[in-house]
C-alpha cells in the first residue's frame, strides 16, 4: 500500500548554511498513523513540519503525498490541515466563521457548510460557543476551535505544531486525550511536533527523535525506551533521565563506580562484535534500581548492590526518588557535555550522582546511606566517542532507521 | 541560528532566510508581488520628487531671474558663490540654527515632562492624552495667528502682561523668542508621543528594583529611565531637529520674516516667489537640502539612530 | 489616606497646567472670533461682548467658502489615494522579502525629512509647464507624495502587529495570497488604516507651504492660504475678527475628530514608534 506521506532525504538549508537545519530525513508515514517529531528546541522538527505543509521550501530531497511528488505544490493544494501553537484563530471572526473559513474558501455550498460546521463543533464540544469571538474563549476552547477548523475540511493529514505547549499542565493532559481520540475517530494521518518527550510517548504510534537536524531514531515509544539507538535518545526519552556512568570493559565484566557488573556471554559477544572500546558509557534507568532491603535474596544475588549516601530523597507517595552521591571519578566525555548543553540540564545524571527510583516503602532518608540494587540485564552500553548504543535491540522489528548522531550545533 | 523559525507569532516570514541561490518559484512570485505593490508608491514619489530634485539642482546652476529673462543661461556654481557670500544667507542660517537648537532643547524637556505625566497620571488620563493632541492637530497657520494676536500690543492678552508699548514682534531678539515659543507649543505634543512610546518600554520591575536599591525619583529618572529610552529619544530628536530646521509657517504668519527673523526657508521663499529669482532661490533650496541630509547622516552615524523601518526588518 | 490625597492633588495640578498649555491658545482664538470690531483691540482674554457677526461675515466671502470647498475636497482625495497606495506598499514592506527593501524604506524616510521648500521651486516650474498650477491635482499629488512616508511608516507598523501565523493558517486553509489579504489581514489592519487616514488628513488640511506656493486663485486655494490673505470686510477694517472666525471654523472639525478618536491616534503613533 502506498504510504500516505513519504520524506525522502529531505534537507533544508537556510542561506547556504552548514550544517543544514534539517539533514537528509527519511521517513515513511502510513495512512492513519500518528507520528510524533520530538527533540530539543532548534532540532529542526518545526522546520520539517513546515516543509511537509509547504510553508517552507525543500532545499533537496523529495516529499511525496500518496505517491505524488509535491515539493513544488502550494500549501493550499496539498490538502493538509495545520494546528498551530498559538492557535492562529482569526480574531475578527466568530467561532462559527473560523471553522467555516476553509470550506468557504473551497466554495462549498452554504447549506453544506452550515451542517458540517455544527457537526464538527458538536464533536469537539463547541456547540454553545459558535457565536463567540476567540478573544472571549479560554486556551483549551481556542485549541478545540483550531482543531475543529482543521477537521472540518477532512484533510489528507493533520499537521500539529506544538499545539498544547501554551496550556497549563492539567489541561494539557486532557487535551492530549482529546487529540488522541479525535485522531482515532477520524482515522486521519497525523504528524505532531512537540518538545515534550512524555507527550510524544503518550500520543505517538511512532516517535521520531531529532537532534541538530538529524534523525536519531524512529520507532514505537516502547522501542525508544527499551533500546535507545544512542546516548542522546537514551537521555532524552524517559523521565527522570537515564543515568549515564563512565565504565571500563574488563574481560568479563564492566567496572564502574557502583561496582562490577558481570557480563553474560551473549552480551560480551555483542559488545565485541560492535567494536566496543575499553572505556564505555553505562546507562541505567532510575526505575531499574531498588532498595536492596526490599529485594528478595534470590533476585538480589543476580544483580549488583552498592551503598551510597542519599543527597536528596523525594517522596512521591508510591515512589521515592533517591539522588545518590557517587564517590569516584567525575568523568564526563565530550558527548555527555554536548548532551547536557543541548537538553539544558546542568549535568547529566551519572557524572556526579545517580537518580534512583525506589519503592515508597523504602527506608531511605536524606543524608543517610542506603543500600541499592539494580539488575544489569537492563543496562545499555554506549560508545563514548559517537554515543551509539553498543547493545542494540535483538531482532528489532520496529526499528525503521537508526542514525549515527550528527554533530549538529544546538540552537 | 534557530531553525524553528515558526514557533512564535512574530516569527520570520517565509521569505526571510531564503538562500541566495537559485530562486524558488515562491521567492520569485513573492518578489513580483512586492514589486507590484510598491510600484504605485514608488512611481508617485519618484515623479513628484525625483525630477524636481534634479531640476532644482539644474536650476541652481543657471542664472534664471524672471526679472531679467534675457540673461538666462548656465553659470555653474556662481549662484552658490553669491548665496554663500551673502550676509542675508548667513544671518538666516544663524537664525535658523538658533531657533532649531533652542526650540528642540526646550521641547525635549517639556515633552519629557509631558510624557511622564501622560504615562503616570492618576486622574483624567484620557482627557490629558486627548487634550495634548490639540496643538498637534491645530492648523499651524491658526496657531500662529493665535500667538501673533496674543503678543500684539493692545490686542493681545499676553502683550497686556508686558510693560506698556513693548511689541515683542517688532524687535529681533524678542520676535525670535516668541517664534520659538510658538513652535515649541505646536510640536511638543508630537515629541511627547514619541517619548511616551519609549517610556512605555521601560520595565516597571526595573524601577521597582531601583527604588528598593535606594534610588530616589530623580536618580530613577536619570539612571534608569533615560538610558533605556535612548533610542526613542534619539529618534524624537532627529525628527524634530529636521523639522525645526525647516521652520516656515510660523515665521511667515507671525512676522513675514521682517525684523531680522528670516529663516533659511523664508529666504528661499522670498527669493523664489517674491524676487522671482529662480537661480538663487534654487541654490538656497539645494543648500537647505544638503544641510538637512548632513544632519540626518550625522545623527545616524554619530548617535546610531537607526531608520525605524530598517531596524525593524533586522529583528525578523 | 493623606498620601493618597496629596498625590492626587499634585496630579490634578499637573493636569490643569497641561490642559491650560494646550487649550489657552485655542480658547484665545475662539474668544477673538466672538469679539465685535469695537472691542477687538481691548486685549481682554474673555470678550466683553459676544457677537456672531464675524462668522456671518466670513461665510459671505466667496473666496473663503470656495477655499473651504477646496480644502475639504483636496484633503479627502489626497487622503484616500495616499492610504490606498500606502497600504499596498506597507504590506509589501512588512510581510514580503525582496531586494532593495531597505533602500526603499530609507528613501521614503529621507523624503519625509526633506525640506519641502527645496522642492517647491522646481515643482512650481514643472507644474507651470504641465499646466497643473492652481488646480486640485496640482496640490493632491504633492500631498500624496509627502504623506506617503508617514502613511507607510504607520501602516507597516500595524501590519507587523498582525501575527504571521494567521497568514500561514489562511494559506493552510486554502487561501490564495489575495484571499488571505482580503479576508484576514485587511479587517485586522482596519484600525491602522483608520488611524493613518486621520494622520494624513491632518497633514493635508494643515499644509501651508505647498498651498501658498502652488496656487494662485480661489480655484484651488485652500483655507490655510485664504486665512493668510484675509483683509477683512473692507480695506480699512481690522481683519482680526474675520481671521479668528475663519480659524475657528477650520479648527473645530479637526479637534472634534481628534478628540473623538484620540485613543486610536495615540496608539497609532506610539505603536509605530515602539516598533521602530
Amino acid at each position: 500500500m502506498v504510504a500516505a506521506i513519504v520524506l525522502n532525504q529531505v534537507t533544508k538549508r537556510f542561506h547556504n548554511e552548514e550544517p543544514p537545519a534539517v539533514q537528509k530525513v527519511d521517513l515513511e508515514i502510513a495512512d492513519g498513523e500518528f507520528v510524533v517529531l520530538v527533540g530539543p528546541s532548534g532540532c529542526g522538527k518545526s522546520t520539517t513540519l513546515n516543509m511537509i505543509a509547504g510553508l517552507e521550501d525543500i532545499t533537496s530531497g523529495e516529499l511525496r503525498i500518496d505517491g505524488e511528488r509535491v515539493n513544488e505544490w502550494a500549501p493550499k493544494d496539498r490538502n493538509l490541515a495545520m494546528v498551530f501553537q498559538s492557535y492562529a484563530l482569526y480574531p475578527h471572526m466568530t467561532v462559527r466563521e473560523n471553522i467555516a473559513f476553509p470550506l468557504k474558501l473551497a466554495r462549498v455550498r452554504r447549506s453544506i457548510i452550515e451542517t458540517q460546521v455544527v457537526d464538527t463543533a458538536r464533536k469537539l464540544d463547541l456547540a454553545d460557543l459558535l457565536d463567540r469571538k476567540p478573544a472571549t474563549l479560554s486556551g483549551g476552547q481556542r485549541q478545540r476551535v483550531a482543531m475543529a477548523r482543521a477537521i472540518v475540511r477532512k484533510p489528507r493529514a493533520f499537521l500539529m505544531d506544538e499545539p498544547l505547549s501554551n496550556l497549563d499542565a492539567k489541561l494539557r493532559v486532557q487535551m492530549q486525550i482529546l487529540v488522541s481520540q479525535v485522531q482515532k475517530d477520524q482515522g486521519v494521518t497525523t504528524v505532531y511536533v512537540t518538545h515534550d518527550q512524555t507527550e510524544a510517548m503518550r500520543l505517538g504510534d511512532r516517535v521520531v527523535v531529532l537532534r541538530g537536524g538529524v534523525v536519531q531514531q524512529i520507532g514505537a515509544p516502547q522501542l525508544l525506551y527499551e533500546h535507545p539507538a544512542n546516548v542522546f535518545v537514551a537521555g532524552f526519552i524517559g523521565s527522570p533521565a537515564m543515568n549515564l556512568l563512565p565504565a571500563r570493559l574488563e574481560h568479563a565484566a564492566l567496572r564502574c563506580v557502583v561496582g562490577e557488573l558481570p557480563l553474560s556471554d551473549q552480551m560480551r559477544r555483542t559488545l565485541e562484535a560492535a567494536g566496543a572500546p575499553r572505556d564505555v558509557i553505562l546507562g541505567v534507568r532510575p526505575e531499574h534500581f531498588e532498595d536492596a532491603a526490599l529485594v528478595k535474596p534470590g533476585i538480589k544475588q543476580q544483580g549488583v548492590t552498592f551503598t551510597a549516601r542519599a543527597m536528596m530523597v523525594e517522596s512521591l507517595g508510591p515512589d521515592k526518588y533517591a539522588h545518590l552521591a557517587l564517590d569516584g571519578e567525575q568523568a564526563s566525555t565530550a558527548e555527555l557535555e554536548r548532551l547536557a548543553a543541548e537538553t539544558g540540564t546542568a549535568d547529566v545524571p551519572g557524572a556526579t550522582h545517580l537518580v534512583t527510583r525506589l519503592s515508597g516503602a523504602s527506608a531511605a532518608t536524606q543524608g543517610e546511606k542506603v543500600h541499592v540494587w539494580f539488575d544489569p540485564d537492563h543496562v545499555q552500553v554506549f560508545d563514548p566517542a559517537d554515543g551509539r548504543n553498543l547493545t542494540p535491540a535483538p531482532g528489532a522489528p520496529h526499528v525503521t532507521q537508526v542514525h549515527r548522531p550528527g554533530t549538529g550545533t544546538p540552537g | 541560528m534557530t531553525t524553528t523559525a515558526q514557533s512564535d507569532a512574530h516569527s520570520a516570514a517565509p521569505g526571510e532566510g531564503r538562500c541566495r541561490g537559485p530562486a524558488s518559484v515562491r521567492a520569485r512570485s513573492e518578489r513580483r508581488l512586492a514589486a507590484l505593490l510598491c510600484a504605485p508608491a514608488v512611481l508617485v514619489i519618484l515623479a513628484v520628487t525625483g525630477y524636481p530634485i534634479g531640476y532644482a539642482i539644474y536650476l541652481s546652476l543657471e542664472r534664471f531671474d524672471l526679472r531679467f529673462p534675457e540673461q538666462h543661461g548656465f553659470i555653474g556654481l556662481a549662484n552658490y558663490g553669491a548665496v554663500l557670500s551673502s550676509g542675508y544667507w548667513w544671518q538666516a542660517f544663524a537664525i535658523t540654527v538658533i531657533i532649531t537648537v533652542v526650540s528642540v532643547a526646550i521641547e525635549f524637556v517639556i515633552a519629557l515632562a509631558l510624557a511622564l505625566a501622560m504615562h503616570r497620571t492618576i486622574i483624567g488620563r484620557g482627557l490629558v492624552r486627548a487634550v495634548v493632541l490639540i496643538p498637534y492637530s491645530i492648523v499651524t497657520v491658526v496657531a500662529s495667528y493665535s500667538w501673533q494676536y496674543a503678543w500684539t500690543p493692545g490686542k493681545g492678552y499676553l502683550a497686556a502682561l508686558l510693560p506698556e508699548g513693548v511689541a515683542p514682534l517688532t524687535s529681533q531678539v524678542t520676535a525670535i523668542a516668541v517664534i520659538v515659543l510658538a513652535e515649541v507649543w505646536k510640536t511638543t505634543p508630537f515629541m511627547a508621543l514619541l517619548l511616551l512610546a519609549g517610556l512605555a518600554l521601560v520595565p516597571e520591575d526595573l524601577l521597582k528594583a531601583a527604588a528598593m536599591d535606594g534610588a530616589g525619583p530623580w536618580q530613577r529618572l536619570t539612571r534608569v529611565i533615560l538610558p533605556i529610552m535612548k533610542p526613542a529619544i534619539l529618534v524624537a530628536l532627529l525628527f524634530r531637529t529636521l523639522d525645526a530646521f525647516r521652520v516656515f509657517d510660523v515665521i511667515y504668519i507671525m512676522t513675514r520674516g521682517s525684523n531680522g527673523t528670516e529663516s533659511v526657508s523664508m529666504l528661499g521663499y522670498d527669493n523664489l516667489f517674491i524676487g522671482f529669482n529662480f537661480g538663487i532661490g534654487s541654490a538656497i533650496s539645494v543648500l537647505i537640502f544638503f544641510i538637512v541630509m548632513i544632519i540626518a547622516v550625522a545623527f545616524v552615524t554619530i548617535f546610531g539612530v537607526a531608520a525605524p523601518g530598517v531596524q525593524a526588518q533586522e529583528r525578523r | 489616606m493623606g498620601a493618597g490625597w496629596a498625590r492626587k492633588g499634585w496630579w490634578a495640578i499637573a493636569d490643569i497646567v497641561i490642559l491650560g498649555y494646550a487649550l489657552v491658545p485655542v480658547l484665545w482664538i475662539v474668544s477673538l472670533s466672538f469679539k465685535p470690531l469695537s472691542s477687538v483691540n481691548d486685549g481682554r482674554f474673555i470678550p466683553a461682548e459676544f457677537t456672531w457677526s464675524n462668522y456671518r461675515q466670513i461665510f459671505q466671502i466667496a473666496s473663503f467658502v470656495s477655499a473651504l470647498r477646496n480644502s475639504i475636497g483636496i484633503a479627502l482625495i489626497a487622503t484616500g489615494l495616499s492610504v490606498v497606495i500606502g497600504t499596498l506598499a506597507a504590506y509589501a514592506i512588512a510581510r514580503l522579502s525582496f531586494p532593495g527593501k531597505k533602500l526603499l524604506v530609507g528613501v521614503t524616510l529621507l523624503i519625509a525629512m526633506f525640506p519641502p521648500i527645496s522642492l517647491v521651486t522646481p515643482l512650481f516650474d514643472i507644474e507651470r509647464t504641465i499646466g497643473l498650477v492652481d488646480t486640485w491635482p496640482g496640490l493632491i499629488l504633492p500631498y500624496i507624495t509627502f504623506s506617503l512616508p508617514l502613511a507607510i511608516y504607520t501602516l507597516s507598523a500595524f501590519f507587523r502587529e498582525i501575527p504571521w501565523e494567521l497568514e500561514k493558517a489562511a494559506q493552510m486553509d486554502g487561501a490564495t495570497p489575495f484571499q488571505a489579504f482580503h479576508s484576514v489581514i485587511l479587517p485586522l489592519a482596519a484600525p491602522g488604516v483608520f488611524t493613518t487616514a486621520i494622520l494624513v488628513f491632518i497633514f493635508c488640511w494643515n499644509d501651508f507651504l505647498f498651498a501658498v506656493s502652488l496656487t494662485t486663485t480661489d480655484a484651488s486655494q485652500t483655507t490655510t492660504v485664504a486665512i493668510a490673505q484675509f483683509s477683512g470686510a473692507s480695506e480699512f477694517t481690522e481683519p482680526t475678527g474675520s481671521i479668528s472666525a475663519a480659524a475657528v471654523v477650520l479648527t473645530i472639525p479637526i479637534i472634534s475628530f481628534v478628540l473623538l478618536f484620540q485613543r486610536r491616534i495615540v496608539t497609532g503613533l506610539t505603536t509605530g514608534a515602539i516598533k521602530g
